[in-house]
């Protein structure tokens, strides 16, 4: 869906999607780096399990909501990736507990 | 994690957007201890997005507009910055005090006094919310400023 710029030259960081490895970029976010990646990074809605995809890239829609090193309903677009970090697909609700 | 190297400041600043980076650079500028806030990974805002980590080196590809905010970071040298997203701070309480300085009708001094509180697990998901200083439905900054606090 996206292409990198040929300009982006920031060193790999591995992150894990559902325990899938994938190569991210020093100051990616989430959200970020899982458009990159070619992956089908959707969500589901937690009420009509709609599928949504990271939108605003800026804090406000919410539609990025992932699990992030076992919290819930975390936003992507918010957090940088770091390396060896754990990221889960959300779908539907977030888990009590999580 | 990063914490604030004063426990009191004549003036925070919440948003490091266009406007916020402006606020801050000048209140800082004008020897008012300054403190700088922003929920993101670094300053810019939504126009100045990712001004000090872009892997873009043409100019031409954003446009002489974009890299303007490249010199309102460098402004902002007096200021100290914190965002949330890369210390991993997540929530603060920030108390305003009014001391009279004067028993008389002197002009008051304000000043914004920071509690940092560590987040529990299940906050983490929250990340405080920031209004924006350049959103024209927050109307514009308040400025704080008489004459400037004595540094401790």
């Amino acid at each position: 869906m996206f292409r990198r710029s040929g300009q982006d030259k920031r060193p790999q960081v591995q992150i894990f999607v559902d325990g899938v490895a994938v190569a991210a970029r020093q100051g990616d976010t989430v959200s970020a780096a899982l458009l990159a990646s070619g992956q089908d990074a959707r969500r589901s809605t937690a009420v009509s399990g709609a599928p949504r995809l990271p939108y605003c890239m800026m804090g406000v829609c919410f539609d990025c909501l992932v699990t992030i090193d076992g919290v819930g309903n975390r936003q992507g677009c918010l957090v940088p990736v770091a390396e060896g970090m754990q990221v889960e697909l959300q779908k539907g609700k977030r888990e009590i507990g999580r | 994690m990063t914490m604030p190297r004063r426990d009191a400041y004549d003036v925070v600043v919440i948003g490091a957007g266009p406007a916020g980076l402006a606020a801050a650079a000048t209140s800082a500028e004008a020897g008012l201890s300054t403190l700088l806030l922003d929920e993101n990974i670094g300053p810019g805002g939504q126009v100045f997005r990712a001004i000090s980590s872009t892997p873009v080196t043409d100019r031409n590809q954003l446009g002489a507009d974009y890299w303007v905010g490249a010199d309102l970071v460098q402004s902002l040298v007096d200021a100290e910055c914190h965002h949330a997203a890369e210390s991993g701070q997540q929530q603060f309480r920030l108390e305003i005090h009014r001391r009279e300085t004067r028993a008389t009708c002197a002009p008051t001094r304000m000043s914004c006094r920071i509690r940092w509180q560590v987040p529990s697990d299940s906050l983490q998901a929250w990340p405080f919310s920031v209004s924006s200083a350049g959103d024209p439905s927050s109307g514009s900054f308040r400025r704080w400023r008489s004459s400037a606090r004595p540094a401790k």
